[in-house]
């Protein structure tokens, strides 16, 4: 499973959804609320065993930005 | 660390502190003054009542106010359980290696007496804020 992938099959995880593509943004996600929002952000540190600022968090708001945001840690 | 962590309120997210206040004053709460924190955008005001846990009604200012992102998902409720500390970073510090994310902060409130306080999350204790007293 490449890093895509991974961070895909958090996202559904979280959010509880079947199905999640890259294009998915808390903007077209109703099930994408604050809490949920954290919860994502904890599960991507762990996974991925990089810690991420507060204004980090705050941006993580689709899909392209999460993954961009885990590679540059990485 | 974790014994360091003094329990100060819980903090309970409401759309009108007037209306929510009413139903705690019944019941023999007394209540401080009313206080606007325009970094946290919220509204702010303290109940306490001898034997019973201290509580913050946070009302919020505007859209930004993590506040109302908290009332459209889940309502009125309470939603962060809150700690005294005395030394805010290490705490932080301390609680990011156990998987806490800083979430904001710290910042000065000023609804504490411009003491610092954040806020942290992890997926299994949910939200808690920390205010430093390092008295």
């Amino acid at each position: 499973m490449n890093l895509d992938e991974r961070i895909l099959e958090i996202a559904r995880e979280v959010f509880d959804m079947t199905e999640v593509s890259l294009e998915l943004s808390q903007r077209n996600c109703d099930r994408w609320d604050s809490l949920r929002h954290l919860t994502f952000a904890s599960e991507i540190e762990e996974a991925f065993d990089i810690e991420l600022e507060p204004e980090e968090i705050a941006e993580m708001t689709d899909m392209h930005r999460v993954i961009a945001m885990v590679q540059s840690k990485l | 660390m974790d014994s360091e962590l003094v329990f100060h309120h819980i903090g309970i997210a409401c759309r009108d502190i007037d209306k929510t206040r009413e139903f705690y004053l019944g019941l023999g709460y007394t209540a401080s003054p009313v206080v606007d924190d325009p970094l946290q955008h919220v509204r702010i005001c303290f109940l306490d009542k001898e034997g019973a846990p201290r509580l913050e009604l946070l009302q919020p200012l505007d859209d930004q106010s993590p506040v109302a992102r908290t009332l459209a998902t889940a309502g009125v409720t309470p939603y962060h359980f809150c700690y005294e500390v005395r030394n805010i970073d290490e705490a932080i510090v301390a609680l990011r290696t156990k998987r806490f994310l800083l979430v904001s902060g710290p910042v000065p409130a000023c609804a504490l007496g411009d003491r610092r306080i954040a806020f942290l999350y992890n997926k299994n204790n949910g939200l808690i804020e920390l205010v430093e007293n390092p008295a």
